[in-house]
């Protein structure tokens, strides 16, 4: 029903078509927003009811389950317990890895589920809780958020997106905000999967609407309260889970976190963007420095419980012997001091910060290993299940876990992050324009998400995001891209028994990406990739169909599962490579119109 | 950033074509990502060809009831796979006479033969749904999925329906009215969530109304006898249709016209026949064979069998001279009795006159006020000082005995009603009896519909379904009827409310309410200031007010539902905790009876003023 808002077509073109679906345009945009939102909001809703991840799995559960132990856990401790290990919080079950201001949205949620259902927060007894109230509240926090952050944010993505870099009919206006919203994946994971992943993107979205708008200051805060919110961060709660007993290591190596962001993912993009700017501005100093501090002040804010008791692991800490007590406070100071450098460097946006806090790390780990090498059996690898990255693909031929030590695949993989996004900052800098920064967006998330150590499946979400800003431009990237991030989810969310939401979902997609609507299209009709695109599609089609019929041979039980992720690797790699020869391009173009304006 | 840039020359497989934008033309070959197979038409065909945008607007539909499959479904779910089972194990024979489950069929053949049609694949896909036994209250996932799925692809029925109505018309109003049924909350809400077969049924009436407009009056009418035969509930408006067939249809001449009318007769007569003759004839065949059996073994299966033989037995001198004759004889009496008995039965199971005058939820019809007011007179006399006896049926339940739910005025009947409604589509049956016109049945029909369900006897609030579906047709006809359509889909869809009682549905019904009410007040709204012209070239002019405006009293309205939505989910629960469970409900019956009352007078006027 809202794709019919997007049919309408361009009052300028006017022709019987345009009259088709004008019935919602004409009544000014916003009621079609409404509508669109409103299905927006029913989408999410039915998927809702739908099996969560880890439903009715014992011991662990799943990610459902990690969420409602940070609330039981932020509500019950106070601030300075959340991170450590004691009686009560046991780190080893779902331990809170991710920044503070996930344990704050925990808290608030917390709150909010209390006041329902007190049993589903109550101390330790509610491990494992799950009743129908409690997860029809847990729904409704994530839906909470989603319309509180998330909506509102692309709303006015779409505000400056089409107030200055697009000139869009009203429809493709409509359409380009039906598309964002309605993202097949980001609803899967967040309404299906359950995660909170919509709190992060949407302060992305704000900030990168914010940055396009020239609020370079709001933008900054706004992206430092995304890359507080969510990581990806395993490598560290698996360290840390092995020194719980130390008060404030989780903290120390919290601040390795921020190298580990999830929403890092997009940091080289806007440090490119936002440098490259300040650069061409009167005083390129003072604009970095303005930046800076703004990033440095969110960060204090947020930290502000962790940074004001410093002092208190050197008097109270109590458990541990002298030796390990003595240890700890040698390891943490250069840790801290590393990791407050590390945060002025970040504030530069700078990628070397992610090269600083691998060091930092590494630097903890030479300890941490030996004391993971007794006390935990295992540490997580470079990649995990079957994620369509470059480790993982290639893994089919080279080993890598074999060949290398994790400590040695950190290092490699860091360099290969940094060495792949390098580029498009590069021309980011060079060409601060919005499209480009789109572009960078894309294709650095895209890097990180191929070459970054310990990625899920999930965080193709990332990449698709910027794809999403891009769908009226790019829309054959952008449906490529959204495809192929299914079909790479696909066995995850089959785990959790989303087969119906995500074969409903996936219709809703290609029906709304075709809906019969006029909008600006720079799709060429004679490409000599049609066979090769039908070809591919058609592959994926019956992937699906194949993994959920056929049972593998017993030989390779996850054959299925690896020839999926080739697939879905081969295309984003395809997209990756596009979007940086994009960007290459924009660059030419940018110094051709410089060219230009002075021949004039 | 810039326009300029947007359409350079691109890398890759991306060479884009500056400045000239022909979005249609270039979709084609992109769309290779046909996961719904039933997709890749409406790229590859003109945007415009109809046909493909219903298709479009009812699979994003369908998407949205596959969403809801896992939902709340009420026992009608556990009802109609029973008549799965039913239908799937036992002989035609005794499709109404098994009582193994309370949820004995009570829809007519018709019906009995689609869940017997449907009943193949159940097999196939759950061997368990379908026993008669082992089934009962059976709800393994594949069996919900499969329900579910017969529900949604049925509804196919409903969008080929409404296609067939508004192909004649404007791309807006079409695509509006598609809009209005196809997303219709009340729909969704009655069949995907609480589950039954409303979508498909009334796709059948509305292909009857469409071969009416089109002046196929042969056609409608045989549609219209299939119906009955599907849901028996559609003929309150078998009158109306009797009388604009008879008027319209068999005209001509008096022979002329006779000879139509026993084609037309034939037709309904035939359609008839072939729903409820095989469970005559197989019935007389059973009774023969059992019979027989009775006969030479002298015990009796049937209770009627069992009569009959009784009745042989009290006389059994006078018969005794010649057997085969006597077996004749019982046969014979057998044949009557067992048919008058089966006929019967199948009546006796779609008729319910031995369930109270309204529903445990009230409908919000004519009878909510009757009631009320019974209670406030015997109230108010009360405290007069009369002394009235406190009734002790319920008006739920049976008539019991003698004894009459209401206090102080007259008992209802089934009888009563009965006039009742006939006498209130009297105006509408004179109309049509004068000046039979196909651009109004429609709207006699929904009349019709709207009369059963503000007299009718134990009247469901589904029932409202009826009418509002029919009346989105004709709501882009006039203001007037935009604005009561308005109005009456908010309040019928709200008065459906209390059928989803669990909190996970809780969101679900009220943003299809929203979404609902936000697009017909878009699509009014807009359709009646940009056409206002097209709008007055229609024959009511005189009401046109041309605008789509929500008057304050009808803001006031709405604005009050809210309150009564507010006071039962909200204020209730605080105020009385779990005492009075009742009161909420009644006062959204009571509520929802004013706005239905409205819908019913205002429809009066509009057929009695419309000619």
């Amino acid at each position: 029903m809202e794709k019919k808002t997007k049919k309408a077509t361009k009052p300028s073109r006017n022709d019987s078509e345009s009259t088709i679906w004008s019935f919602l345009t004409q009544k000014g945009t916003t009621a079609s927003f409404i509508c669109i939102t409103l299905f927006a909001i029913l989408v999410r809703i039915a998927v809702s009811i739908h099996p969560y991840s880890g439903a009715g799995t014992p011991p662990k559960y799943g990610d459902y389950e990690a969420q409602r132990h940070w609330m039981e856990i932020t509500l019950n401790l106070p601030v300075r317990e959340w991170y450590r290990n004691n009686t009560v919080n046991n780190l080893k079950y779902w331990g809170l890895d991710y920044p503070p201001l996930t344990a704050y949205q925990s808290y608030i949620h917390g709150l909010f589920l209390r006041y329902f259902d007190p049993q589903s927060v109550e101390l330790y007894t509610s491990r494992g809780y799950e009743s129908y109230i409690g997860k029809l509240l847990m729904r409704w926090t994530v839906l909470l958020s989603d319309v509180l952050i998330f909506f509102p944010a692309v709303i006015y993505f779409i505000i400056v997106y089409y107030s200055g870099i697009h000139e869009g009919s009203k429809s493709g206006r409509l359409w380009h905000f039906a598309m964002i919203l309605l993202n097949p994946c980001l609803i899967l994971i967040d309404h299906g999967h359950f995660q909170y992943n919509c709190i992060s993107l949407g302060f992305t979205v704000a900030a990168v609407s914010a940055i396009l708008s020239d609020r370079d200051i709001v933008g900054s805060i706004l992206f430092s309260l995304a890359l507080n919110h969510k990581q990806d961060i395993w490598l560290c709660s698996e360290a840390l889970e092995s020194r719980n007993d130390i008060a404030y290591f989780r903290l120390v190596d919290s601040w390795g976190i921020v190298g580990n962001l999830m929403s890092a993912y997009f940091a080289p993009a806007f440090f490119g963007y936002l440098f490259g700017k300040c650069l061409r501005r009167h005083n390129p100093f003072l604009e970095v420095l303005k930046l800076g501090l703004a990033v440095l002040g969110t960060f204090t804010v947020l930290w502000w419980p962790y940074l004001y008791s410093l002092e208190a692991p050197f008097e109270v800490t109590g458990s541990g012997s002298i030796v390990l007590k003595m240890i700890t406070n040698i390891l943490k100071s250069p840790q801290l001091i590393i990791g407050g450098v590390t945060i002025v460097i970040f504030v530069l946006r700078n990628t070397v910060s992610e090269l600083m806090l691998r060091l930092a790390l590494g630097k903890g780990e030479l300890k941490l290993l030996e004391v993971l090498s007794r006390l935990a059996p295992f540490e997580r690898g470079i990649y995990e299940d079957y994620v369509a990255n470059f480790w993982c693909t290639t893994s089919v031929i080279v080993k890598w876990k074999r060949l290398f030590s994790t400590q040695a695949l950190r290092i490699l993989s860091l360099v290969s992050t940094v060495s792949t996004c390098l580029p498009s900052m590069l021309l980011l800098i060079l060409a601060p324009s919005r499209r480009n920064f789109l572009f960078g967006l894309l294709s650095s998330a895209l890097s990180f998400y191929f070459f970054s150590f310990q990625v899920h499946e999930k965080s193709i979400l990332l990449p698709l995001l910027p794809a999403s800003f891009l769908a009226i431009d790019e829309p054959l990237i952008f449906r490529w891209l959204t495809y192929f991030a299914l079909l790479s989810m696909f066995p995850l969310l089959r785990r959790d028994e989303l087969i119906l939401p995500y074969v409903a979902l996936y219709g809703i997609f290609v029906l709304l990406y075709n809906a019969p609507v006029q909008r600006e299209d720079s799709r060429q009709t004679h490409s000599p990739f049609t066979t090769l695109k039908y070809f591919v599609i058609t592959c994926s089609l019956l992937l699906h169909i194949v993994y959920f019929m056929i049972t593998p041979p017993r030989r390779y039980p996850f054959l299925f599962e690896a020839v999926m992720m080739l697939l879905c690797f081969s295309q984003f790699f395809f997209i990756f490579m596009y979007t940086n020869m994009k960007q290459w391009e924009l660059l030419k173009l940018s110094s051709q119109t410089v060219r230009e304006k002075k021949n004039i | 950033m810039s326009p300029s840039s947007s359409s350079s020359p691109t890398l890759k497989s991306q060479p884009q074509t500056p400045l000239r934008r022909r979005p249609k033309a270039m979709k084609p070959p992109k769309n290779h990502h046909k996961h719904h197979s039933d997709q890749t038409p409406i790229l590859k065909l003109k945007p415009n060809r109809p046909i493909t945008e219903i298709l479009w607007v009812s699979l994003v539909a369908t998407c949205i009831k596959f969403l809801l499959i896992p939902a709340y479904h009420s026992t009608d779910f556990e009802v109609h796979r029973n008549w799965l089972a039913i239908t799937h194990s036992l002989p035609l024979s005794q499709w109404y006479s098994d009582e193994t489950s309370p949820w004995t069929l009570d829809y007519p053949p018709f019906f009995a033969h689609f869940e017997h049609f449907l009943s193949f694949f159940a097999s196939l896909v759950d061997p368990i749904m379908v026993h008669l036994q082992h089934g009962l209250n059976y709800k393994s996932q594949p069996t919900i999925l499969f329900q579910r799925l017969t529900v949604i692809v049925s509804d196919f029925v409903l969008v080929f329906g409404i296609y067939r109505l508004t192909r004649n018309l404007g791309y807006k109003e079409r695509v509006l009215i598609w809009v209005l049924v196809i997303f219709s909350p009340g729909l969704m809400i009655v069949d995907h969530l609480h589950f039954q077969y409303n979508g498909f049924l009334l796709g059948i009436l509305l292909i009857s109304l469409s071969a009416l407009e089109e002046g196929k009056d042969l056609l409608g009418g045989f549609v219209f006898a299939v119906l009955l035969c599907f849901k028996h509930l559609f003929a309150v408006a078998a009158p109306v249709y009797f009388v604009y067939l008879l008027r319209h249809y068999c005209r001509g001449g008096l022979i002329r016209g006779f000879g139509r009318l026993v084609i037309m007769g034939s037709a309904v007569v035939a359609v008839f026949a072939a729903a409820y003759g095989p469970f005559l004839y197989h019935g007389q065949k059973d009774l023969v064979r059992q019979e027989c059996i009775d006969i030479f073994t002298n015990t009796s299966r049937n209770k009627m069998t069992f009569m009959v033989l009784e009745q042989q037995q009290a006389r059994p001198q006078s018969q005794s001279g010649s057997i085969p004759g006597g077996i004749i004889k019982t046969v014979i009496s057998c044949f009557a009795v067992y048919s008058a008995f089966l006929i019967q039965q199948v009546f006796h199971r779609m008729f319910p006159f031995g369930r109270g005058l309204c529903h445990a939820y009230w409908a919000p019809n004519f009878w909510v006020f009757y009631i009320i007011l019974d209670k406030v007179l015997a109230f108010s006399l009360v405290k007069m000082g009369f002394s009235i006896q406190t009734p002790t049926a319920s008006f739920t339940g049976g008539l019991v005995g003698d004894s009459s739910p209401f206090a102080v005025l007259p008992r209802v009947t089934p009888m009563v009603t009965f006039s009742i409604v006939l006498l209130a589509i009297a105006p509408c049956l004179i109309k049509a009896w004068k000046d039979p016109q196909p651009r109004m049945i429609t709207r006699w029909i929904a009349y019709a519909y709207t009369c059963g369900f503000m007299f009718g006897w134990h009247v469901h609030e589904k029932a409202s379904l009826h009418f509002v579906i029919p009346l989105a047709i004709i709501s882009l006809k006039s203001v007037e009827d935009a604005k009561h359509y308005f109005y009456l889909s908010i309040v019928s869809c709200y008065s459906l409310f209390p059928l989803l009682f669990e909190a996970q549905e809780y969101p679900i019904k009220v943003l299809l309410l929203l979404l609902h009410a936000t697009l017909m007040w878009i699509g009014f709204s807009s359709h009646f200031t940009t056409t206002h012209r097209k709008a007055a070239e229609t024959e009511q002019t005189k009401y046109d007010k041309t605008r789509f405006i929500v008057g304050w009293f009808g803001k006031l309205y709405l604005l009050g539902l809210v309150a009564v939505e507010i006071y039962g989910q909200f204020v209730h629960p605080i105020l009385f905790a779990e005492r009075l469970p009742f009161l909420p409900l009644m006062m959204i019956s009571i509520y929802c009876a004013f706005g239905m009352m409205y819908s019913w007078i205002w429809q009066l006027r509009q057929i009695i003023k419309l000619h």
